[in-house]
């Protein structure tokens, strides 16, 4: 089948079976930085914005996303631009290996848009569904106080 | 396969009745069980199925509504409710965003985090099938094949039980609980006057505590004194897992109890 | 070395931005022109031969292109193991093979032009098993009539000791001293069995291999791998190609941890490949990189120790047996550093006596794991010591301190035990430990806490604990790095290093070298790593050592480069190059009052007289391997009631020479403590009574998540280890030693109880406390 997506703001229709989940579709079509982790929700490597709603790709049937707005952490910024959360994870180290960090930005990024002032338990709660087995989160619970910090001061 | 896409509830049922049709909601569960058997998805998101409200003092939850829906507009139209305590601790925030409340009713895992306190809390389901029927939690729980060809639409329960305890027991924040437990209570002059009493987990999928419920009730709020309660509890069967025996489960179940009745009647929280 | 401009910052990873705007690419990120999918067809038996195999009707399936068994692949044994050459593992493995020896091995290999053609076929592929009894326990696998694996063709490429007719994969001894006298000057022996368990590095990228033919026909392998040119070199021996035909490019990788230091997907591919000429994707799914790819290999040791009454150590007899699974991948060396990592730290007993074996068994295979043994043995040695402490009315710290390594010492055991031959003779140059242990009890409160049992609510009960241990900074005289460098018009430099970054952060913190040597800003070296056409050749990241190794390597290399830059200088300032300054971006003479920017010099050299090109490369081979030290502390909370272990605070405090980069030294010694305590508490694999692992996925094998994090402090200590680049020795794999053993003697703190076996769950705590 075929449907039309609107990713990072942008419209383009891709074919795909009627019972491909949406993380697949993303990734045969570019979409690289949506990574597959375990492909059974338990890991967020592949956690998109789904109409700003923090949800894992490959739990999502491709043929029900219709019409809704996806934003991977390309929508976010990009290395000429960069959005203060991935400015932050960069100065504080939260970032190893990497695989985990799309995933773990948007998580941050859906709790920052709700609640610019989080506490160490809410973001700890908000970024329960994405695992990382590089740092021990301690520094990505550092990059997201520094970029709550920072997108307030520029607010 | 085929997708359809209704946009109006009477589109639903014929449907249906279909060989091989299921309804889709966020799709968490049908792709845990696998789609393999299925001809067909009837898609829910165009029949507007998630609103949430009050009416009467009885909460109507619409099936299409998220867990994390119902945690944020219950923390505002019931606060103190067991609802937003069980299911803000269920799976994790994408999942949460994403599990709906008719899914979860209709798939009804045995570590479900909805189950228990919809069950205690005498939750109607609203189920159209040619027409439309509501039946107790407990008793579709008990009777599956009421389900079959049927969509659940929502449910509603009375806003009747101010005082809750939830407890989840997993080894880690983000995972299945070994079993779940709810307690619900009401308590007039100082006495208890009523309680509802859920386990999920157990080999039926669920067990209510009649028993322990017929014993709270009169006792003194100050002091249930929940040791001796313990003596008088059943052992409930639980399936033979190899992370954790019945024998454990039982004994844990105890122990958590004890602390929720402790709690709830205004004991310090451990 | 106060004057350092680049190293000892925490600039920021060179691909941190890259990566976090989503354009780094990952083995499976590279698109491919329409590449064949492959996947396997695995193991329903523990132990089993294959009596036939049939894939004619698979083979029919629409888009099926090849299916591989061990009717139509090469025989040739290897390991998987990705060691130097020769290998201390024995070869006891081939691509495809007539037998499979747990639950989970590979059968059959379908490539087709889709995945879904792929699933298909396998479904159909029809294989007749004759079963065989198999062993589990590796206590029963040397017993002569248990089943055996291996055949008598399995070889050690190295002469060392391997018996595959009696499951034996690897056998150790060491002693020193006079044990008997030793045990019978004891006053007191303190005899212990301990167990630890299996476990999953976890990696969140899964292993994925992609290969295809470069325009001259030449294989291109990209794959997530920890040892490019291993992976270069087995693939030549086992596909029977030539070497020169093959590149393999390791491009950002998903995490390793010691998992991907195993060559298991690319001898697959590159065969499709190389037969097909056809460009192939093969990328592992989450449950079998649980039960097909490596685990951390499972030990059981016993400890003898005997002492005086005063707590003095007369004797250390340590009996260790390995359960090597189903091949012996890194069977010896695992083995060998439970012993050589563990018992130099107490380096003054007189009387040591150490023998491991390994042995198969038909479980998921072992491997190299972030602390690659150590992890295993200092589980047993720190509950050991703690025992004896308090038998002996001592305070841990005290006695760590007495009897510990300290600068200036050695350990015999150092040139006894090496990888695969003899050690190499060292002598401590730098030990933080007490440091460590003192600013780790401050952070813990330990003074405060420990022998307490202080309890908040009455059900459950506080306790503290501690656990030292050592590791080690490379292979001495066996593991070489090389760097080469160029220099460019605008005084950039281009790095290119054999150097192996996992997400580790080894290009940021070898380009900080570079940069300090050369006196410019991190940003004016382009490091490029990893890729057998480009780069020098380096034998990968493991056993602790791309800091220390080529980091010396890219040292020495600046080190000639900025030496050329100093003789050209002297050219074009006519000065003496004994009288100039080297200073940042710039040379002048002393007075500073005349001086050449980096930039002309560059200019100078490739345009003006006889031209050459700024340039340089170096290997580095160590002679010592010296280690880094820790001391961990944990705070933790037992419910006496449920038997649930929390801990509430760890410190970890690490003496790893000069940090080259705190902020992503800390890093790695976070990453290591949380795996450590997960491990230690949670992680597991549950088998069925036939052997099948049933918690193959992340919902039933559970690791640490946000909400699970404790209060976590991590300290750096100042030291300097004169034979590393820049004072550096390693830090990645020494925080997991730690948290199972302190987790445990804080367990014996809080509630009198001593577990001898990980995990700690909640069942043993209340078995031990007799309430289930």
């Amino acid at each position: 089948m075929k449907d039309i997506f609107t990713i990072n703001g942008q419209r383009i229709e891709y074919e795909f079976d009627e019972t491909d989940v949406l993380l697949d579709v993303l990734r045969n079509n570019g979409h690289y930085e949506v990574k597959k982790g375990c492909g059974e929700g338990e890991c967020g490597a592949c956690a998109i914005l789904l109409d700003g709603i923090l949800v894992n790709s490959c739990q999502i049937l491709a043929a029900s996303v219709r019409g809704k707005e996806i934003t991977t952490v390309r929508g976010l910024g990009n290395v000429h631009d960069p959005h203060p959360l991935q400015e932050a994870f960069a100065d504080t180290g939260a970032i190893q290996c990497g695989f985990c960090t799309p995933g773990m930005i948007l998580a941050s990024y859906a709790l920052l848009k709700e609640n610019p002032h989080p506490s160490d338990d809410e973001i700890k709660q908000a970024l329960d569904g994405n695992i990382c087995r590089c740092t021990g989160y301690v520094k990505i619970f550092e990059a997201v106080r520094l970029a709550a910090e920072r997108m307030r001061k520029n607010v | 396969m085929d997708w359809y896409f209704p946009t109006e509830l009477k589109e639903v049922p014929p449907l249906l009745k279909k060989e091989g049709l299921a309804p889709h909601g966020g799709g968490t569960g049908l792709l845990r069980t696998g789609l393999s058997r299925l001809k067909g998805l009837v898609d829910l998101s165009g029949l507007h199925l998630d609103a949430i409200e009050e009416n009467n003092g009885s909460i109507i939850l619409g099936s299409s509504s998220t867990y994390s829906m119902i945690c944020r507009t219950l923390m505002q139209k019931d606060p103190g409710s067991i609802l937003p305590k069980a299911l803000s601790m269920s799976a994790s925030t994408p999942l949460r965003n994403r599990i709906t409340l008719g899914g979860s009713i209709a798939s009804f895992p045995i570590w479900s985090d909805l189950m228990g306190p919809l069950i205690a809390l005498g939750s109607q389901v609203n189920l159209l099938k040619e027409t439309e029927t509501k039946h107790p939690v407990e008793y579709i729980s008990g009777n599956r094949e009421l389900l079959k060809g049927s969509l659940i639409t929502g449910i509603e329960y009375k806003k009747e039980w101010p005082l809750s305890w939830y407890h989840r027991h997993t080894r880690v924040a983000f995972d299945y609980p070994l079993f779940t437990l709810t307690i619900l209570l009401k308590i007039e002059a100082g006495r208890i006057a009523d309680s509802r009493i859920v386990v999920i987990g157990t080999r039926n999928r669920f067990t209510r505590i009649y028993e322990l419920e017929t014993l709270l009730a009169g006792r003194s709020a100050d002091s249930p004194d929940p040791v001796d309660l313990m003596e008088k509890m059943p052992e409930l069967e639980f399936p033979e897992r190899k992370t954790a025996s019945s024998g454990q489960l039982n004994c844990l179940l105890k122990v958590w109890l004890r602390r929720g009745i402790r709690e709830i009647t205004g004991g310090e929280r451990t | 070395m106060s004057d350092l401009k680049n190293v000892g910052r925490s600039i920021r990873k060179v691909d941190a931005l890259s990566i976090a705007t989503g354009r780094a690419l990952y083995t499976d990120d590279f698109p491919l022109e329409n590449p064949l999918s492959l996947m396997l067809l695995h193991s329903p038996h523990a132990h089993a031969e294959i009596i036939a195999i049939n894939t004619s009707e698979a083979e029919l399936v629409d888009g099926v292109v090849d299916i591989l068994t061990y009717e139509n692949t090469p025989h040739t044994l290897y390991t998987t193991a990705g060691q130097g050459y020769p290998e201390p593992s024995p070869y006891d493995y081939r691509m495809f093979d007539r037998k499979v020896r747990f639950i989970g091995d590979r059968v059959a290999l379908v490539a087709a032009e889709t995945a879904e053609a792929a699933r298909k076929a396998l479904a159909m592929i029809q294989v007749k098993y004759g079963e065989l009894e198999a062993i589990f326990d590796p206590e029963g696998s040397m017993e002569p009539l248990a089943p055996k694996l291996h055949g008598e063709d399995a070889y050690a490429p190295l002469p060392v000791k391997y018996d595959p007719l009696r499951n034996l994969a690897a056998e150790v001894e060491l002693g020193f001293g006079d044990m008997a006298k030793g045990f019978s000057e004891a006053d007191l022996i303190e005899d212990n069995i301990y167990h630890t368990h299996f476990a999953s590095h976890c990696a969140m990228e899964p292993h994925a291999t992609k290969a295809y033919f470069d325009e001259k026909g030449r294989l291109v392998v990209i794959t997530s791998t920890q040892v490019p040119f291993h992976v270069r070199r087995t693939l030549a021996r086992v596909l029977d190609i030539p070497l020169r035909s093959i590149r393999v490019v390791k491009p950002r990788i998903g995490g390793a941890f010691g998992g991907k230091q195993e060559i298991i997907l690319e001898p697959m591919a590159a065969y499709v490949a190389w037969k097909h000429k056809r460009s192939v994707r093969f990328v592992l799914s989450r449950k079998e990189v649980f039960t097909f790819c490596r685990t951390r290999h499972p030990f059981r040791m016993r400890f003898r120790t005997g002492y005086l009454k005063d707590g003095t150590i007369t004797a250390m007899d340590v009996d260790a047996l390995m359960n090597s699974g189903a091949y012996g991948a890194h069977a010896l060396t695992v083995l060998s550093n439970s012993g050589s990592k563990m018992l130099p730290l107490f380096n003054k007993i007189e009387n040591v006596h150490f023998l491991g074996r390994t042995v198969y068994t038909n479980t998921p295979v072992g491997g190299a794991y972030r602390g690659y043994g150590a992890t295993q043995a200092y589980f047993g040695f720190n509950q050991q010591i703690d025992i004896i402490a308090r038998k002996t009315s001592q305070d841990i710290l005290d006695f760590a301190k007495k009897w510990h390594i300290r600068n200036g010492e050695t350990s015999e055991v150092f040139r006894i035990l090496g990888e695969g031959k003899e050690g190499v003779e060292q002598y401590i140059g730098s030990c933080g430990l007490d440091e460590c242990i003192d600013r780790g009890a401050e952070k813990i409160r330990w003074y405060e806490r420990r022998d307490l049992h202080f309890s908040p609510v009455p059900e459950k009960v506080r306790g503290v604990g501690m656990a030292i241990s050592m590791q080690g900074s490379a292979i001495p005289l066996i593991d070489m790095a090389s760097a080469s460098m160029k220099m460019n018009e605008d005084g950039s430099f281009n790095l290119h290093v054999g150097a192996t970054d996992l997400g580790t952060g080894s290009d940021t913190v070898l380009s900080q070298i570079a940069a300090e040597v050369l006196g410019v800003s991190p940003e004016k070296i382009i490091i490029l790593s990893s890729d057998t056409d480009l780069t020098p050749f380096d034998v990968g990241a493991y056993a602790s050592s791309t800091t220390y190794l080529s980091g010396k390597a890219v040292e020495k290399c600046a080190l000639n480069v900025r030496e050329q830059i100093l003789t050209t200088a002297s050219q074009i300032l006519e000065i003496p190059r004994d009288e100039l300054l080297y200073g940042e971006g710039r040379i002048s003479d002393r007075s500073r009052s005349t001086e050449v920017r980096l930039e002309e010099v560059c200019l100078h050299a490739l345009y003006t007289k006889d031209q050459y090109q700024i340039q340089s490369c170096a290997s580095h081979v160590a002679s010592e391997s010296p280690p880094p030290f820790m001391a961990q502390f944990a705070e933790i909370e037992v419910d006496t009631q449920t038997g649930e272990v929390k801990v509430i605070k760890f410190v970890s405090a690490v003496d790893c020479g000069r940090a080259i980069n705190p902020r992503l030294a800390e890093g790695q010694v976070e990453g290591a403590t949380i795996n450590g305590i997960s491990y230690a508490l949670h992680e597991n694999y549950i088998f069925s009574d036939n052997g099948r692992m049933m918690n193959d996925s992340f919902w039933d094998y559970k690791i640490f998540t946000a909400p699970d994090i404790p209060e976590i402090h991590t300290i750096i200590v100042d030291s300097e280890e004169k034979t590393g680049p820049y004072g550096a020795k390693s830090v990645s794999e020494i925080g997991l030693n730690g948290p199972a053993p302190a987790i445990a003697n804080a367990i014996y703190d809080a509630i009198g109880v001593r577990l001898f076996e990980t995990p700690f769950t909640p069942d043993k705590i209340l078995r031990e406390l007799k309430k289930l």
